[in-house]
């Protein structure tokens, strides 16, 4: 079974995308901070980590970096209520497989983590 | 009520700007188009915003807020109808529920004001839990409305002031 690691700091953005991701097959596992994604991406090394921007602490293209800097391999679908251009690129340049922009439909997730599955390992 | 946000003709752009974006936001989110109220522009009034108030802040070339009210029927309403459940006690998960409503309105609002021109970044949101909670913002231009959901009805005030980067 695929494991994805969920990073949001929102119990309720969180428990949505766990519904659709485990409708999908998916082992899920969550983080609600950048520090504890980063933690939990070390422990497990799931298939695939969902990833919030808006975030206390570290803010989501910070743990992007830095989940990218430990394993550049890390497979990582943005999912942000921000959708500015500039941001979606950024989070592209740093190695994000995709960008939702919130809210989101289950076929949009579908499809981004199907994007992250089938991308091979850089 | 009408369909869509009426927005008065003194009202600057970005404002105009943040309350399509509003009303594009909780469409996609709830599935359903939203009905909106007359928008008042009420600079340096207190905003009343009911039992429940959820405050998200813009940073950068635009500062300000954007604030969702309702009571706490209609948050848990919120959440019950966006998690596809039964209506539940106001908790925690009611609490995220909301806050991230606003975290989705006010994302659509940042969006937006990139789009005019002006690049914002949005806070984490703040949830504010009282009797009839009272909020002012001087020196903001500040407009409010109501806007009517498939869970109930929620108040929409935003306060505003552009600045440099």
């Amino acid at each position: 079974m695929p494991k994805v690691l969920i990073v949001d700091d929102a119990a309720f953005m969180r428990t949505m995308l766990r519904k659709v991701l485990t409708d999908e097959g998916f082992e899920c596992v969550e983080a609600a901070n950048g520090h504890e994604a980063l933690a939990r991406y070390a422990e497990g090394r799931p298939d695939v980590v969902t990833l919030d921007i808006t975030m206390p602490e570290m803010d989501g293209l910070e743990v992007l970096k830095a989940l990218r800097k430990a394993d550049e391999t890390a497979r990582v679908v943005m999912c942000s209520a921000m959708g500015q251009e500039t941001l979606i690129l950024d989070a592209i340049r740093a190695g994000a497989v995709d960008f939702i922009v919130k809210p989101f439909k289950a076929d949009r997730v579908r499809a981004a983590m199907a994007k992250a599955m089938t991308k091979a390992p850089v | 009520m009408i369909l869509g946000p009426s927005v008065p003709a003194e009202a600057p752009t970005h404002v105009r700007a943040i309350m399509f974006a509003t009303y594009a936001r909780l469409g996609m989110l709830f599935n359903s188009e939203p009905s909106f109220g007359e928008t008042r522009v009420c600079p340096a009034l207190g905003v009343r915003a009911n039992d429940v108030v959820v405050i998200v802040s813009f940073t950068g070339m635009v500062k300000g807020h954007v604030l969702l009210g309702m009571s706490r029927p209609t948050a848990c309403a919120v959440a019950a109808t966006l998690l596809m459940e039964e209506p539940a006690e106001f908790d925690d998960m009611t609490r995220s529920a909301v806050a991230e409503v606003a975290n989705i309105v006010a994302g659509g609002c940042a969006t937006s004001l990139h789009q005019e021109g002006y690049e914002a970044a949005i806070t984490v949101p703040s949830v504010i839990t009282g009797e009839q909670v009272e909020v002012s913002w001087p020196n903001l231009f500040v407009i409010e409305t109501s806007i009517v959901l498939p869970a109930g009805e929620v108040e929409l005030a935003v306060g505003l002031q552009v600045g440099d980067a």
